[in-house]
């Protein structure tokens, strides 16, 4: 934010009253103004992460932010000063120079996020650890079967409410046997389509307790935008208590809604 | 006055060897995937030796690259021109033909570098 | 030997001459009058209706955006409902991407390439016609079929089994068919740009002299040529589906649904750099005329243009982040996507250079391309970040990619293109838009980008999946969403005053001045307004801006100081020339008006549409009458054996009047055309393979296959037929009749039996194409190439025909060169099927 109002004044500074300086103002206006009136927020949101592989992303994220707003602004500046010199042969050197760098400075940084971007991918695609939790989805039209197959434990379904404990890694094996559709909780991990024929998995980590909203992320029909669901982290002992009420015979469980 | 081994007629000169090095980069993008998919069919884990695979042909590829890349360099250096080549000249025609193709090659072995290393940093099937 | 320059003639031509000359250009040109007026075929009159119903078609989906965004406006809304909603969004895009993006820059091109080029018109005016005449009737069936309720409700990109099985309604089918027939006519359109920008230069218009625009254009249709046809196949696959039950999507049946997501971003990947690059051409040739300066970095632009066609190709898989794909494949995608963004920024680099060594001149034109830089760069560094696949996992199918979609393409596409409309306009019709009227129209269009579509980056991150009808209180989208429908309103006010500006009458304004912008490139030598023969002579050119740079070009063109000043025997003609350094090498009659194209199309259209509504009769009859047509359309208006050899054009040159082979156009017309039906060809074969890879016995035991007998018979024949009638070329060149109709008539024969012998191995093996994928696959493989050698049939009977009527003679035989190529690639087809059915099985 401070970054962009400095870069904002020095773009005053270097340029005279021309008919592009508002409209930047303007538009950096709208995003500050947007981004303060909403925030980051909310139990659907990918920028307010409870999940190992929510908070990696989610730095990477502030990360190309940063630099793809300073790009932009070094970029327009460019432009506005460009189109507001006097022009002229002594300064075609320097033309053909921009050009040049033009290409070589994106090669480098396109390559430095390539493999810093590279790095972070296995982790977030593993398998977890043999002996995590697995729960299985299957993606019905328009909701979510969740299936319980553990060790020890009768299995059981839920529909559109998964339950993890805190601070362990848990398998989401994804299936469907209709049509395509994607598992999304955007405060824990990105997502994973389920494909009929198929058998996708997501490792999730959550990291801090409390309920978080899913959502359906590949058009699916007609209530695609119903198939929502909610995740619901507790500590490990509340978990287990949680878990072995389950498996008893089947009861109203309580609501989940926030 | 044209150097003996560069030929500015235009029967000697083609639009194809632009299509060239970006052409080898597309063999050589083609060649990996389908290499990448084969190896991690029915559950196979790549790791080191798949990256291997990809990376060392990439070399390869950098170095068919380059030759037409050099070919391009010397039908853009013919003595006498100053960018821009803009003359209505067949030195100039030529020159331009070869700049364009020492840039296409550039990009080409650029895209097929960050193939390779990609490949290098995770050649992984998981 | 040193290229030769033409001067233009020292002294202006007596008055007299001039006029006659002038009387005759116009008898020869003029555009016809009344209802004859639509059957015109003249590359300014097709580009006009081109234009106009892009537009058209441009305001529909505008619309519909307002409508989805009225209904995102608040939570819970009910101005629609699902199904209602689901229609508009998948018309939506379907009409911006297919009924917008791509025709206009076919629409622009077809009307001002050749104007760039000094050149009367296209090589193939009907052919244009055509094209437009198809997406008159394909993209009219889409739009109107909302209006029935019955139309896809997919989303644009149809994704099986959804669209496979879970909608019984003719709207996809009406998206497979329809599409499928204007995808055709742009590959038409294709032909056209390329043989035009290569062969129809003036003379002296050497390969690194052609405008930038010729550059883009060239590059954006030959990369039409390789991605419309994987999305025509798998539409033939989903459409065959849906229809008879083949089981190409279905898991149960060794169908796999991500082989049409592999084909479709196939195609759609590089659609959008299809979108972009005849767009941004644009934009490289308004910032030197307003720079008052030559653009800078000529070779690097050109090295943009390439290198962004070829990696395009390269990424598709980045939309199928999230499909479970193996981590190396996601790292190889990665690597591709961001590589791409490295010429993508190199030719904006240039534009600011050219800025930089010129004075920019205050003007609207301007405005739009600043619009445009600001808008397509963030696209672009957004774009960068979802390529990295990491990022992706989250930003995938959520606003975020809306957000940047829209960048993209209103920065990269729409900001272009309006500007473009007000430097063009007076090209049009010799008057201007009002320049008052295009500031406001600028304004709400970059304020209205901006309000509407950079808070859905947040919208998105935050949670809101795409293509939702509606979305939940209390998730912090509900204030994201209000501004991005309060900026829709913005957008549109500010189409609507465009709108407006582009339809109101303008009969009492004044004419512009004669090139008003003072550009440089020769399509601002149309006087106002404009001359329905284009140039009134062909000039030489030796520069990229003749207009500044050659003295007296504009009054030795007006006198018929240079080439092709008269039309002496009231045809219509342009000059062909080399692809290197444009010398004249043909002089080309080209057709006036004819109805022919609009029967073709309307037939063409029927064959495509009317399975639609299963009436599949019919639509065989209208196939049978549109080849009829066709081969009218082919016998009375093309390869027309000249009254004389050669022709005079100017200034001691001769040219012949005819050419055949590669000196011909219509053999590179043939050859363009099967790079794209190969490609289609090839498509299917990775459909094949991809099944192969897929962790399955395939093809299954215990199914049975086509033997090795039926397709080693079939193709043997074919190739057979093939050598023939290469061999007949040979012979028709030495005049040997017997041989030519002996030849001819045994290769019909065997192209008959060649396709039958290849339907016989899966006919009589009892192979079910609704059994298993693998039974449909070999059917679709033989199905095509029986369907090769029935066109092959007709090709080498239309031969016999031409030759027995004195059409096609020993010098005269464009038909069988062209007939030759068009079996090259049936031998390839052939043999690619039986390596496919008989080695491959054998190999595994």
């Amino acid at each position: 934010m401070i970054c962009t109002v400095t870069h904002l004044g020095c773009l005053k500074m270097r340029t005279k009253a021309n008919r592009k300086s508002p409209a930047l103002s303007l538009f950096l206006a709208l995003l500050i103004f947007t981004a303060i009136v909403t925030g980051c927020g909310g139990i659907q949101s990918s920028l307010s992460t409870a999940g190992e592989e929510a908070e990696r992303i989610a730095g990477l994220f502030w990360i190309m932010t940063g630099a793809g707003a300073a790009i932009w602004l070094a970029v327009m500046a460019l432009a506005i000063y460009a189109a507001q010199s006097k022009g002229g042969e002594q300064r075609r050197p320097f033309a053909r120079r921009l050009i040049v760098l033009g290409g070589v400075i994106p090669a480098i940084v396109l390559f430095t996020l390539l493999v810093f971007g590279l790095n972070m991918l296995p982790s977030l695609i593993a398998h977890a650890p043999a002996t995590a939790m697995k729960v299985t989805v299957f993606g019905e039209q328009w909701w979510w079967r969740v299936r319980y197959e553990l060790p020890g434990v009768q299995p059981f379904e839920l529909a559109n409410e998964i339950w993890l404990p805190e601070g362990e890694p848990v398998e989401f094996i994804l299936r469907s046997n209709n049509v395509i559709h994607s598992f999304w909780v955007p405060s824990l991990a990105g997502k994973m389509d389920l494909i009929p024929g198929r058998v996708n998995h997501l490792t999730i980590h959550p990291k801090q307790s409390g309920v978080y909203r899913g959502a359906c992320a590949e058009y699916c029909g007609r209530a695609h935008a119903q198939m929502n669901f909610y995740v619901v982290v507790k500590p490990k002992a509340e978990f287990d208590s949680w878990l072995k009420a389950q498996s008893g015979p089947a009861s109203l469980t309580d609501s989940v809604e926030p | 006055m044209s150097n003996a081994h560069t030929d500015v007629e235009e029967k000697s000169q083609s639009l194809w060897l632009l299509a060239c090095p970006p052409t080898i980069w597309a063999v050589h993008f083609l060649g990996s995937y389908a290499l990448a998919v084969m190896w991690c069919r029915g559950g196979g884990t790549g790791g080191y030796w798949l990256g291997v695979s990809i990376a060392a042909p990439a070399v390869v590829a950098l170095a068919l690259i380059a030759i037409v890349g050099w070919n391009g360099w010397k039908r853009h250096k013919i003595p006498g021109g100053e960018a821009p080549h803009d003359g209505d000249t067949d030195e100039d025609r030529s020159r331009f033909l070869g700049l364009a193709t020492v840039l296409l090659a550039a990009l080409s072995a650029i895209a097929t570098v960050y193939i390779g290393v990609a490949a290098l940093i995770f050649g992984g099937c998981g | 030997m040193q290229h030769q320059d033409h001067e233009p003639l020292a002294e202006s031509p007596p008055i007299e001459l001039q006029r006659q000359q002038t009387e005759r250009l116009l008898r020869a040109w003029a555009p016809a009058k009344g209802w004859r007026y639509w059957s015109e075929v003249n590359n300014s009159v097709v580009g006009q209706w081109y234009t106009g119903l892009t537009i058209f078609f441009l305001a529909y989906g505008g619309v519909l955006a307002a409508l989805m965004r009225i209904q995102l406006s608040i939570p819970n809304n009910k101005f629609m409902t699902a199904e209602t909603y689901n229609q508009v969004f998948t018309v939506h895009g379907s009409v911006m991407m297919f009924l917008f993006a791509i025709p206009i820059f076919e629409a622009f091109s077809i009307m001002f390439l050749p104007q760039m080029l000094g050149a009367r018109d296209l090589p193939f005016p009907r052919l244009s016609a055509y094209g437009f005449w198809a997406f008159l009737m394909g993209g009219m069936t889409l739009c109107l079929s909302l209006f029935f309720n019955a139309a896809p409700s997919g989303g644009w990109f149809m994704y099986p089994p959804l669209t496979s099985k879970y909608e019984p309604g003719i709207g996809p089918d009406i998206w497979l068919l329809g599409f499928s027939f204007i995808e055709v006519a742009a590959i038409a359109a294709s032909v056209e740009l390329i043989i035009g920008i290569l062969k129809s230069r003036p003379p002296g218009m050497r390969i690194h002299l052609i405008p930038l625009y010729c550059w883009y254009v060239l590059v954006a249709a030959a990369m039409i040529l390789f991605a419309f046809p994987p999305l025509i196949t798998g539409s033939m696959l989903l459409e065959l589906e849906r229809a008879l039950n083949w089981p190409f999507f279905d898991v149960s049946r060794g169908g796999d649904p991500l082989l049409w997501q592999h084909l479709f971003w196939l195609f759609g990947h590089p659609e959008v750099y299809i979108v972009f690059l005849p767009s941004v051409a644009l934009v490289a040739m308004i910032v030197p005329t307003f720079a008052r300066t030559p653009i800078v970095g000529y070779s690097w632009i050109v090295l943009s243009a390439i290198g962004t066609g070829f990696i395009s190709f390269g990424l598709w898989v980045h939309h199928m982040f999230t499909t479970g794909l193996p981590g190396i494949t996601l790292a190889l995608f990665s690597a591709a996507s961001q590589a791409v963004a490295i010429p993508t920024g190199v030719q904006i680099f240039c534009f600011i250079a050219t800025m930089l060594v010129g004075r920019v001149v205050n003007s609207l034109p301007m405005m739009f391309v600043f619009g445009a830089l600001a808008t397509f760069v963030i696209g672009g560094l957004t774009g960068v970040m979802v390529a990295v696949a990491s990022f992706d996992f989250q930003a995938h199918d959520t606003y975020f990619i809306v957000a940047h979609l829209h960048s993209v393409l209103i920065g990269g596409s729409i900001f272009p293109f309006v500007g473009a409309t007000y430097y063009f306009y007076p090209l049009v019709n010799g008057k201007k838009l009002s320049e008052r009227l295009g500031r406001i129209v600028f304004w709400c269009l970059f304020i209205g980008f901006n309000v509407t579509f950079m808070p859905m980056h947040l919208t998105g991150l935050r949670g809101m999946p795409r293509r939702v009808y509606t979305y939940s209180e209390g998730l912090g989208l509900e204030t994201l969403n209000l501004i991005s429908s309060v900026g829709a309103a913005i957008l549109v006010a500010g189409f609507a005053v465009f709108f407006w500006d582009l339809l109101r009458n303008k009969d009492q304004e004044p004419l512009s001045e004669r090139n008003p912008w003072g550009a440089g490139t020769l399509e601002w030598l149309q006087e106002m307004p404009g001359k329905p023969w284009g140039v009134r002579s062909i000039p030489e050119i030796d520069s990229r801006y003749p207009l500044w740079d050659q003295a007296n070009i504009v009054r030795d063109v007006d006198e018929g100081r240079f080439f092709m000043p008269d039309a002496e025997e009231g045809k219509r003609e342009m000059l062909i020339t080399s692809v290197i350094d444009a010398k004249p090498v043909q002089c080309l009659r080209i057709p006036g008006p004819s109805y022919i194209a609009f029967w073709a199309a309307l037939f063409t259209g029927g064959a495509f549409i009317l399975p639609t509504f299963k009436l599949y009769w019919a639509a065989a009859a209208c196939a049978a009458i549109a080849t009829g047509v066709i081969l009218r359309w082919l016998w009375n208006g093309t390869a027309i054996i000249p009254e004389k050899e050669r022709k005079y054009i100017g200034h001691g040159v001769e040219v012949p009047l005819y050419a055949s082979g590669p000196d011909s156009v219509g053999w590179w017309a043939m050859l363009i055309t099967m790079l794209a039906v190969i490609t289609a060809f090839v498509s299917l074969l990775f459909g094949y393979l991809f099944y192969w890879t897929l962790d399955r016995d395939f093809p299954p035991p215990g199914m049975p296959g086509p033997g090795w007998f039926w397709p080693t018979l079939g193709t043997a024949m074919l190739m057979g037929s093939w050598a023939l009638t290469n061999l007949v070329r040979k012979w028709n060149r030495q005049d040997d009749a017997r041989l030519v109709y002996g030849g001819l008539g045994v290769s019909c024969l065997l192209a008959i039996a060649g396709g039958a012998a290849m339907i016989a191995g899966p006919y009589l093996n009892g192979m079910d194409p609704t059994q298993h994928v693998y039974a449909a696959t070999i059917w679709l493989l033989v199905i095509w190439t029986a369907i090769h050698a029935g066109l092959g049939l007709i090709m080498n009977a239309y031969c016999i025909a031409r030759r027995a009527f004195g059409r096609m003679t020993a010098k005269y035989d464009i038909d069988i060169h062209n007939v030759g190529l068009f079996w090259h690639f049936v031998a390839i087809t052939a043999v690619a099927t039986e390596i496919v059915l008989v080695v491959f099985p054998i190999l595994k």
